[in-house]
């Protein structure tokens, strides 16, 4: 059985190079078809929402995570909380994870790496 | 044990090169492998040989690469995140067409599926994000 990947991403988007450079990291991680686990904490969660202004049907680099086999996305239910994120739709669809799980879902992974 | 070690804060406004350099030292120390160390972000920095501290100041991107000779531990800068800071090795140079070349020895560019392979080979990745 191939090793469990989790990527941890926290940082936040809009911030030019760096942002860009963790989605580089998500998609070289789906190209190699490790299919990983991404989670999203901290600002990180704000790749979830699509920026005030920006149209419905602009591409965003976080898209073509299916596209390179990534499904499994999670978010941290606090950080969503604290960033007010909570009630809003996220996009792309992730499934909001509380502590509890967090803990579960680094312990079930063979690989963790922070982006 | 065999570990990785993947370097992410700037030289300049982290403490993550230096963190990792001295984790790096005591892992060597006690006896551990460390098979690579992967610089990617604002860390590349590390890797530009054309970086001159002020008098009195540490030359953290000369002990990363004493540390590398010394150890035999492959300093690995990600290309990507290298070309775009402007730093880049002779191959590079050539094929961009530029004039000169400036990756500090050791260090190699190599891809981001480096860190992924490194992060699989490894009994233990230690990640320094600032």
């Amino acid at each position: 059985m191939s090793a469990r990947y989790l990527i941890i991403v926290n940082r936040e988007p809009g911030v030019g190079t760096l942002a860009r450079e963790a989605i580089d990291l998500l998609l070289v991680a789906g190209a190699f078809d490790l299919e990983p686990a991404v989670l999203f904490m901290g600002r990180g969660v704000l790749h979830l929402s699509r920026p005030a202004g920006r149209g419905d049907g602009e591409p965003r680099p976080l898209d073509a995570l299916a596209t390179y086999g990534i499904t499994r996305l999670y978010a941290d239910a606090e950080s969503l909380r604290r960033e007010r994120l909570d009630k809003a739709p996220l996009e792309p669809p992730a499934t909001v994870v509380e502590g509890d799980a967090i803990g579960r879902l680094i312990a079930q992974s063979d690989v963790v790496l922070s982006a | 044990m065999k570990l990785a070690i993947a370097v992410y804060g700037a030289p300049t406004s982290s403490e993550a090169p230096y963190s990792a350099l001295r984790f790096a030292r005591a892992a060597r120390e006690r006896g551990h492998e460390v098979l690579r160390v992967f610089f990617y972000y604002e860390a590349v920095a590390i890797a530009n040989a054309l970086v001159v501290p002020p008098q009195g100041e540490r030359d953290i991107g000369a002990e990363w690469s004493a540390f590398g000779r010394e150890h035999g531990v492959e300093l690995v800068a990600c290309i990507a995140a290298s070309l775009r800071r402007g730093i880049v090795d002779s191959t590079e140079a050539a094929r961009y067409g530029l004039a000169a070349h400036n990756l500090r020895e050791p260090f190699m560019l190599l891809g981001l599926g480096q860190l992924i392979e490194m992060a699989a080979s490894a009994d233990r990745i230690v990640t320094f994000a600032e």
